[in-house]
This record gives structure tokens, C-alpha cells and sequence, in this order.
């Protein structure tokens, strides 16, 4: 059995002016899962408009509903008081004469409106403009409550109660600020779509919930208690998964499941309107002659030794004292920069109570050796920097308790137990590409894109998509024959394989800390180095780069490439799954088929230096 | 009655665990308070975006102290030796393993981590490492608990290192259980096998190379090791790797449920420890030491080894000496009430003992409760009252004070108590304490200037330790000793 969430998710869109009475859109949603929110983590229901609100807004992570059913939960929205302080712990009606939110917003000059869903027993008070659902009201055709009146509007609940909005956000005053309810009936019982949404996912699989047999034993005793269960309270009508569960059927009918995802639709456009109906003045933007000592400036300032934005926000997910304002690797995706710069003059313009001091006070800025101390090229600095985004440099005294390790605009390194060995390298470079390499057996064994790496003490996992492995063994070996196996360690060979000649010697890095790792294979010093870049289609890659330093001329052996079981080549590329290795230097190589596959490079190195050039792509 | 019966032995199994893992701590010496008149522990300040685990440590050229991390960063920190502490961290390096032990030399940092030796350098100058040179990672490592902990340079250049045990128990991976000697151009040297779980390694005044050894099978409590190049030193499980050494399989294994002193007889290879530490009496889980070449900045116990407790959060000394060809010595408390598990410890250019360290969520207590610390333990400038010393002669002990003793009680044998045990030599885990015996004192001899007693006994017992109780020793001034306990550890009595 499943027990039912009643899950309120509320959105709150605080207007862009927002100078001291910024207007307000409360949008609300009956019944709404918060995993029912792809910006929640739904994989299921894809909630573009309410993702963007999430992205360019903020999310709560940490929120908590004073009461999470239907009436009740309304009452809690409109008093901000537990239920057995504003007079509504059940299903009872609503003193309209209580201290509530629009009360004070309309004393305090606010046009207030509510529109759709209600349900407290008494008509709304305080409000300039409403128009609810009598009761639960009705998905088709509804009815409406106004002011001495009803009237029934055509069409269905969802796209009605949003057209109504639209028109509340043309008709209103122009001269006030704005407070507007709009309270969806969706997605609450009993799930009627609108018809264009009726076969969203008629043929998407969606997986049963791990928790759908759950038997309460690690739960909460009073969860059991729960009245409402898929399997007792849901009529046929609703989900059918009764006789899913009791009578053994075994396809759900999802065409009903679709709510969730039509009021979504209905928050596009509404946003759109809402960014029109008030304007900022224009910020003036002065000119940068150096583009790199503007970023430089942003640099200083951002770090402990300029207005130490760190220690109050976080920078790329790294938290470095005890708040966690606003990731300012992510301030220029999710701010404007009109908006940014004339915050950032006075920030007490747009909220009397923020903490964020100003730097810039009258205009003038406390910091007059940065940038000759102009205010405008200062501001804009600060911009410039953080337009780098996750790549900017790491700023002076960036915290680095994270156990994810992030890449800024160098290579970040991190060794240890890791999924290719207990001498593992993990390599992350600025392009977004990694690399593990174990320095054991001196093998490159794992690439992948994205995220780098998490760390613990003495441990590395990589994180990130795309990955691709290569089998643990040496890179070079002199095998008699091609029929023969490559070397491996085995439980036995405790030698190995300094029993090859092999013998590891470390790294060093270069300017942006790109390690070039050296090792030993018999008496030829091996210098190995990997450069990420990006191809033409903007796709991050790897040139590979191996130096040979001989004393005397070296009798052939083989490098082998890449392994697995499928490999087809084209020419000097070599296509392993996902994965294709391209010789670049004047070198061949050939192909071994089979369960053990591999492609090896036939080596003959001169006495002296000499070169083999790849490139991975995946 | 049943009823009421089973609850009071379910009531008493509930608080067993509980009442274990004290005892497993055990009681403090108590004497903190008294500690703090003339060795204070400083404080040095980490800041929050600093993600200081402290494994291992060092002194600069430049006078800062570097800091090597479970994290695998070092930090170069300036200020951490004034008063009051103002530390300046800088990340010197990072990406590493977990680092255990740091040495300095030539222009570079050596850092031991689990899996190798890597020299650490900066060759641009430009105040961050760019170069890391692994020396050598051609021993086995492959497996939870294969600690690697490793000296300073020895006048040669060398780095010693002392690989744990596979799984705390086993040797599955090339020279675990070995020590190994580390040269300038990376060649690695096995050195002796026998080893547990061996933590710090580092010289004594003589230069002789010593490791701490754990608790555990074939160990009845901690113990200095001296690493003799040729010997085994104890657990027998790291034989398997004789054959990639260079050196020839001992003839003979050690016998369980046996003695020290017997086997040692029997295993030619085999080499005592040199200072035995009484389990939870005299620390749990030692980590690094460090001999005190201060020149007297830390007070009167020059050409001393400091070693600190993980479990105990504690600091204690040790001295040496060669006798019939073999090492042995005593120990003797010094300083409890750190804050955090102590890894290991450094003495300042300015004389002051650092002892840094961290707690684990993993399965061993510790009686500090901080996550991690950087301490230091500096001296007053006054004068405990303390054994100072305790060296064996032929018939008895030459004690050695910090100041002079009341001669009347000095020369009365009844002033001391001794007893002596020793363990059981067995492969299952650590020991009780066996074979007491209660040697009488014939005689009790302080010197003129007061500042030694040469106390006679009747029988002094090889293989035995010695457990001191000096509790009514009194200084000419009149007070107690600081700390009234010592423990020598005997493996040979001299001939002269």
C-alpha cells in the first residue's frame, strides 16, 4: 500500500522592479507533489516555466507547510499562523475579520485580488478583486463566486482561473502596486485534463514508485494510520490502481496522471506579462578598454582581500563562512545585468531589510585603488568576472572544505582508492572533461564529461556522464607475438609490473596546471601529457601527447591504444563503443579482434626523443 | 522473579558495550592541571575554509611550519609559533593521497602518502608546487589499513618508511610489514621485516632508526622498534616477501603463546622492542615522535623522544640506550588533555612541541572531542619535578631527576616500588600482563648534588618491564613529582 501525499507547492514571483513595494504573484497549486516539479527532481513531469522560475528565483530546499491539506493549508497561506491560532484546524470556515496578508498589503496601498481556488467557508475580505470556486468547484465549465454574484465561464478550471490573472494584470490600477491569488484548483482530486492533455503519456513507461509495497516497518507509527491509500481510497475513476494492486491488473491507465503537467502550460505566458508590467530605469554601462584588467579587478574584489563577497555567498556550490547567499558563479545566468548594476549601488533600494551592505554608498566607491575607484567600471568588473561563471578563477580565500571537487579555470588534481585502483590520478580540466589514470600500472582507465570528482580522505569517485573505461594493464609491451595475450597482475604477480620495466616518476604541471605524468618503460623516460580542447562543434576532446626519450635505439614494441570488444577503423581512427581514438602522428595501428579485443600501436623508437599524438573523442 | 531477573541482565548487556569502550580509554593520569604550570597547550587557530586534517608536519627553512592532510594538501603556515598564535595559511600543494609524513630538504618537500614518496617542488618560484616527483611506489598497496608512515632525511638523504599489515592482519601486497629505506634517486631498500601496524618512524639522539609499533597479534602492547637492517621484528606475517628482498628466509618462525625472551633466543633475526608501552597506562594507539634536539628551549629533557597517542590524546616520552648490542629504554608520561586524536608531533624553531591530529567517525574512540587540531604545547620556563631518566646497570637503575631530591627519603629502598611483567609473544590480539614479580630494592644511593639515585635490587628480569612507582620520591623542596610512574623495559642486563 501507498499512502497518498497531500503536498502544497506554493510560488511566490516577486516582480523585477521591486523597489520598496514590489508587486506580488502568489500562485498556488491543489495537491501539488513536490516531485511532481522537474525543477524537484521529477523525471517523469517536465515543468519548463515553473524550472525557470526556479533557476532565475530562488528554490526552497528547506520550507515546510504549517498544515498540508486543503482548507486548512489556505488559511495557514493568508494568516502565516499553525491552524490552532488562525481559527481553521479542519474543514471550518474562515473569520474574514482576522489579521491576514492582503488586510495589510491593501492597507498598505496594494491592489489585492484572488482568483480560483478558496474554499474557506466565507467570502474573501480585503480583497479588491476576487473571483473563487465555490467550494472545490469543478474542473469543467465552473462556476465562479464574486462579489454579489456567480457566474459560470466556459471551458476548463486550469485555463480559465489563468486567463482571469491575465486580465487582473491588464485592468488593475496602474498607480498601485500589485498583490494577486491565483490559486489553482490543479492538480487536486479527481484528475480531469484538459483534452490536449489528456495522452501526454500514453506512451511513456513510468516506473512504479520503490515505495509502492512499502510495509511501514521503518515508518513513523502514525503513517500506517494515514486514511488515504491507493488501494482503499482511489476509485476507478481516479488512478485504477486498485485493480492494479488487488485484482492483479497489470497496466495502469496514466491517461488520468496527467494534471500535474497541464498547469504547468499555464505559468508561461503569465510570466511573460508580468515581466512587462513594470520597467527599471536603464543602468549607464561604462566602457572597458581592458576586457582582462576589468576581470582582474572583478577577481580582487569578489576574494577576502577585496569586499570579500565570499564570505557571505557561496561561489560554484563552495561555501566559505556561514551563509549561503546567492552562488556567485551563477549571478550573470541568473540576474540581469541592468538589474545587478543598480542593486549593487544601493541594495537597500530593493529591499529595506537586506544585508548586503553597500560598497558603492552616494556612488562612491570604498575602494579607490581598485579600477582608479570609479563606481561604474568597478560594478562592471565585478560582472565581467563573474560572467566567466564556473570557470572564473578561484577567488582569494574560496573555501575548500567541499568533498566535490570543482574545476575553476585550471586543472584540479585529486589521487587515492578510486574506482580505477588504489594509486589512482584523477585529472579535471577547464573544459569539462576528466581523466583517471593509475599510476601503478602507469594506464590511462577512465574518461568522462561534466561534474569532476568527489573526494573523501584519500578516496576519489568521479561523477559527471559520459563515462568510458579501459581495462587496467601496462601501456607498452614487447609481445612476441599477436596471438599472444597482453600482460596483466593477476592475484600473484606481486612484481608487476616494475617486473616490465616499468616504474612510475610523478608529474608536473604547466601554467594551467595540467600535469604531464612521467614514467619509466625499461630504460625509455616516457613523458605523457593530455590537453583538453574543443572541436569545431564545440565539443570538448583530448589530445594526448607521449614522449620518448631513448638512450639507444629501441627493438619494436606495441602501445596499445584502446581495447574492447567491437572496434572498427577507418584509416588512423578507431571507434570503440562510444569512444574514438584518432592517431595523429605518423603512426598505424592495428586492430585485435575478439572477446579480449584491443588496438595496438607498433612502436620502433629512434635513439633520442620521438613523438605518438592522439586524440580521444566521445 | 524470572522476569525481574532477565530485565536486570538485559539492563546489564545493554550497558556492557558502553561500559567496554571506557574502560577501553581508561582512566587519565590526572594530572593536567598540574601539567599546565609548565608545559601550556596554545591553540593554533584553523581557519574555516581550510580543510585541515593534520597527518604530517615539518619545520621550513624559512621558520613557518608545513602541515601535510588527510586531504592531500600541505600548507605552509606563518605565525603559528607566536604568542598569541597568528596563523597565515598558504596551500603549498595539493591533490595528493593522505599524507602521513613530511621531511625538507634541498629545496623541496617529501611527502610520504599511503601509496609512495614523492619529492614536492616549486620550481618557478612562484610559492606553489608544480613538480612531484615519486621517488618510489613499487611496494604493494592494495587494501584497506596498508598504512605507509616515514622519517625525516636521514643524514644520507634517505627516507625511511614503515608499511602496515594488509587489513591490519595479513601481508597480501610487496613488503607489507617490511621497513624500507628510500634513497635521494628513488631506489627502494628493504630494510627488516615483522612489522603490525608500525605509525611514526624517526631517529633517536644516536641516530639509531626507530619505529612505533601497535598493539595487536604478536604485540602485547605498543612498542619503539628499532628497524636494524636484517632483523625481524616481530609478526611473522610479512615473511612471504623474503624472496623479492635480496635476503635469506629466516630458519626459523616464531612460536605462539611463547615469550619475547625466549623466542628472541630461538629466531636469530628476531629483535626485541626497545621500549614497551603498557597498554592504556602508557597510550593506546601511539602515532608520530620525535626527538627533542631544542638545546634546552623545551626544558630539561634534551636528546628525549616525544611521542604522541591517538586514543588518548596524550604526549609521552621516551629514552634509549644500547646495552649488550640491543636497544631498550623506558617511557614516562608527559602531558594529557590534548584536544583531538594526535597523529603526530614537530618541535618549533622556538622550542615548542607542535602535536596536531584529528578524530574519525570510523571505529576508534578518542578522548580529545575536537575533529581535528593544531596544538602546541610550549614551555613555561619552570622546572618540573621529574624522573628525568631512568638507565640500567648491572645490579639496579640509575634514576635521573629535574632537580634535586630529598636525600633522606632518596636513600630509603622502601621510598621506591617496583614490579615487573611482561606478555605473552602469541599471535592473537595484544596480551595481558603475565610473570609478575616484585624485586626487592637493597639499597637506594642518591648522589651528592642530589640529582640521581642508584637503587640496587636483588634480581633485575630480562624481557620483563619494569614498572616504577616513585609516588613518595620527594624534591629538597620538598614536592611531589610531576608524574610518579616510568616504565623500563629490560631485553639485556649489562654484563659490567
Amino acid at each position: 500500500m501507498k499512502r497518498r501525499l497531500v503536498f502544497l507547492t506554493l510560488l511566490a514571483v516577486v516582480s523585477a522592479r521591486a523597489a520598496d513595494r514590489p508587486n506580488i504573484i502568489f500562485i498556488f497549486s491543489d495537491d501539488h507533489a513536490q516531485h511532481a516539479i522537474s525543477a524537484y527532481g521529477s523525471k517523469v513531469i517536465q515543468t519548463p516555466h515553473l524550472d525557470r522560475l526556479a533557476r532565475e528565483g530562488a528554490r526552497f530546499t528547506r520550507s515546510f507547510c504549517l498544515n498540508s491539506i486543503c482548507t486548512p493549508s489556505r488559511a495557514t497561506l493568508l494568516t502565516g499562523q499553525y491552524s490552532h491560532l488562525n481559527g481553521v484546524p479542519a474543514f471550518n470556515r474562515f473569520d474574514g475579520s482576522r489579521d491576514h496578508v492582503a488586510k495589510h498589503l491593501q492597507a498598505g496601498g496594494y491592489h489585492t485580488g484572488i482568483i480560483g481556488k478558496w474554499h474557506l467557508g466565507s467570502d474573501p475580505t480585503d480583497f479588491d478583486r476576487w473571483l473563487v470556486l465555490p467550494g472545490q468547484g469543478a474542473y469543467w465549465d465552473p462556476a465562479f463566486l464574486a462579489p454579489g454574484r456567480t457566474l459560470t465561464i466556459e471551458g476548463h478550471c486550469t485555463d480559465i482561473i489563468t486567463e482571469l490573472g491575465l486580465e487582473f494584470l491588464k485592468t488593475r490600477p496602474k498607480d498601485k502596486p500589485f498583490f494577486l491569488m491565483l490559486h489553482h484548483k490543479a492538480p487536486h482530486r479527481n484528475w480531469a485534463p484538459a483534452p490536449r492533455h489528456i495522452a501526454m503519456f500514453k506512451d511513456k513507461v513510468i516506473p512504479e514508485p520503490a515505495t509502492l509495497f512499502d510495509d511501514y516497518a521503518t515508518r513513523p507509527t502514525a503513517l500506517p494510520a494515514n486514511e488515504q491509500t491507493i488501494a482503499r481510497d482511489l476509485s476507478r475513476r481516479d488512478l485504477k490502481l486498485a485493480e492494479v494492486l488487488l485484482r492483479g491488473k497489470r497496466q495502469r491507465d496514466y491517461v488520468d496522471a496527467a494534471m500535474p503537467q497541464f498547469g504547468e502550460a499555464n505559468v508561461g505566458h503569465l510570466l511573460e506579462l508580468f515581466g512587462k508590467v513594470d520597467q527599471l530605469e536603464a543602468a549607464v554601462f561604462p566602457k572597458v578598454a581592458n576586457i582582462l584588467e576589468s576581470k582582474n579587478a572583478g577577481y580582487e574584489m569578489i576574494g577576502t582581500d577585496g569586499l570579500s563577497c565570499i564570505v557571505c555567498h557561496e561561489f560554484n556550490g563552495q561555501k566559505s563562512g556561514e551563509m549561503s547567499a546567492l552562488d556567485l558563479a551563477r549571478v550573470t545566468e541568473r540576474l540581469k545585468k541592468n538589474w545587478f548594476a543598480l542593486y549593487m549601488r544601493q541594495p537597500s533600494r530593493f529591499h529595506p531589510t537586506v544585508i548586503m551592505p553597500s560598497f558603492w554608498p552616494d556612488g562612491q566607491s570604498t575602494r579607490p585603488a581598485i579600477l582608479g575607484g570609479d563606481t561604474a567600471q568597478q560594478i562592471e568588473a565585478l560582472w565581467s568576472y563573474l560572467e566567466d561563471g564556473t570557470r572564473a578563477k578561484k577567488p582569494v580565500g574560496l573555501s575548500r572544505q567541499s568533498n566535490e571537487l570543482r574545476v575553476g579555470d585550471t586543472t584540479e588534481i585529486c589521487r587515492g582508492q578510486s574506482p580505477v585502483g588504489y594509486r589512482g590520478i584523477g585529472v579535471g580540466y577547464p573544459e569539462r572533461i576528466s581523466l583517471a589514470f593509475d599510476s601503478g600500472e602507469m594506464a590511462l582507465r577512465q574518461l568522462w564529461k561534466g561534474d569532476f570528482a568527489s573526494i573523501d580522505l584519500g578516496h576519489f569517485q568521479p561523477r559527471g556522464t559520459d563515462a568510458i573505461s579501459f581495462p587496467p594493464g601496462i601501456p607498452f609491451h614487447r609481445l612476441t607475438s599477436l596471438e599472444d595475450n597482453w600482460p596483466y597482475k593477476g592475484k600473484t604477480n606481486h612484481a608487476f609490473p616494475q617486473d616490465h620495466g616499468y616504474q612510475f616518476r610523478g608529474y608536473t604541471l604547466d601554467a594551467a596546471r595540467r600535469p604531464t605524468l612521467l614514467y619509466h618503460y625499461g630504460d625509455i623516460a616516457v613523458e605523457d601529457f593530455f590537453e583538453d580542447a574543443r572541436d569545431k562543434d564545440g565539443q570538448a576532446y583530448f589530445k594526448r601527447t607521449l614522449r620518448f626519450d631513448a638512450p639507444v635505439e629501441q627493438s619494436p614494441f606495441y602501445f596499445r591504444a584502446a581495447a574492447g570488444k567491437k572496434i572498427t577503423a577507418t584509416d588512423r581512427t578507431f571507434t570503440v563503443d562510444k569512444l574514438q581514438v584518432r592517431i595523429t602522428s605518423d603512426h598505424q595501428g592495428v586492430v585485435r579482434e575478439g572477446e579480449n579485443g584491443d588496438v595496438l600501436i607498433p612502436l620502433t623508437l629512434p635513439k633520442g626523443r620521438s613523438t605518438l599524438t592522439l586524440e580521444y573523442q566521445w | 522473579m524470572v522476569n525481574a531477573r532477565t530485565i536486570l541482565i538485559l539492563t546489564v548487556l545493554a550497558l556492557a558495550p558502553q561500559l567496554r569502550a571506557e574502560e577501553d580509554l581508561g582512566e587519565m593520569w590526572g594530572t593536567a592541571a598540574e601539567e599546565a604550570k609548565y608545559y601550556p597547550i596554545v591553540n593554533i587557530p584553523i581557519p574555516a575554509a581550510v580543510p585541515m586534517r593534520p597527518g604530517g608536519l615539518e619545520i621550513l627553512p624559512d621558520g613557518r611550519l608545513a602541515v601535510g592532510t588527510r586531504r592531500g594538501d600541505i600548507y605552509f603556515v606563518k605565525g603559528a609559533f607566536d604568542t598569541p598564535p597568528k596563523p597565515e595559511y598558504h596551500l603549498f600543494a595539493s591533490g595528493q593521497d593522505e599524507i602521513f609524513s613530511l621531511s625538507w630538504r634541498d629545496g623541496a618537500m617529501t611527502a610520504t602518502t599511503w601509496g609512495e614518496v614523492t619529492r614536492i617542488s616549486d620550481t618557478d618560484g612562484d610559492g606553489v608546487a608544480d613538480r612531484y616527483d615519486t621517488l618510489t611506489n613499487n611496494w604493494g598497496y592494495g587494501e584497506y589499513h596498508e598504512f605507509a608512515f616515514a622519517s625525516k632525511h636521514d643524514p644520507e638523504g634517505n627516507i625511511w618508511v614503515a608499511l602496515g599489515l594488509s587489513s591490519s592482519y595479513e601481508s597480501h601486497n610487496l613488503f607489507r610489514g617490511w621497513a624500507v629505506k628510500v634513497t635521494p634517486d628513488g631506489k627502494m631498500i628493504p630494510l627488516c621485516s615483522g612489522l603490525r601496524s608500525p605509525a611514526g618512524v624517526g631517529p633517536n639522539a644516536e641516530g639509531a632508526m626507530f619505529a612505533i609499533e601497535s598493539q595487536g597479534p604478536w604485540n602485547g602492547c605498543c612498542s619503539l622498534k628499532h628497524l636494524k637492517e636484517g632483523a625481524f621484528l616481530g609478526h611473522p606475517a610479512s615473511y612471504n616477501w623474503y624472496p623479492f628482498s635480496g635476503m635469506k628466509v629466516p630458519e626459523r618462525e616464531p612460536m605462539s603463546d611463547s615469550r619475547m625472551g625466549i623466542e628472541k633466543k630461538r629466531v636469530k633475526e628476531l629483535v626485541p622492542p626497545a621500549v614497551r608501552f603498557p597498554y592504556i597506562k602508557m597510550g593506546r594507539s601511539i602515532s608520530g615522535f620525535r626527538l627533542n634536539k631544542t638545546g634546552g628551549k623545551f626544558g630539561p629533557f634534551d636528546g628525549q623522544l616525544f611521542l604522541g597517542d591517538y586514543s588518548l590524546s596524550i604526549i609521552m616520552r621516551a629514552t634509549t640506550e644500547q646495552v649488550n648490542g640491543v636497544w631498550q629504554g623506558a617511557c614516562y608520561p608527559f602531558r594529557e588533555g590534548l584536544a583531538t586524536g594526535i597523529m603526530n608531533v614537530e618541535f618549533s624553531p622556538k622550542g615548542q612541541l607542535i602535536a596536531a591530529g584529528f578524530t574519525t567517525n570510523r571505529q576508534w574512540p578518542v578522548r580529545g572531542t575536537e575533529p581535528f587540531a593544531l596544538q602546541r604545547i610550549d614551555w613555561s620556563g619552570v622546572v618540573p619535578f621529574e624522573v628525568k631518566e631512568i638507565n640500567i646497570r648491572k645490579d639496579g637503575f640509575l634514576l635521573t631527576f629535574t632537580k634535586p631530591v630529598n636525600k633522606d627519603t632518596a636513600a630509603r629502598p622502601d621510598t621506591y616500588t617496583i614490579t615487573t611483567y611482561t606478555h605473552i609473544y602469541q599471535g592473537a590480539y595484544g596480551s595481558p600482563e603475565v610473570d609478575q614479580t616484585t624485586p626487592r630494592i637493597t639499597e637506594a644511593t642518591p648522589s651528592a648534588d642530589g640529582l640521581t639515585v642508584y637503587l640496587h635490587l636483588d634480581k633485575i628480569t630480562e624481557d620483563h618491564i619494569h614498572d616504577f612507582d616513585l609516588g613518595k620520591v620527594l624534591a629538597q623542596a620538598g614536592q611531589h613529582l610531576l608524574h610518579n610512574k616510568a616504565y623500563y623495559t629490560v631485553n639485556e642486563i649489562p654484563r659490567e
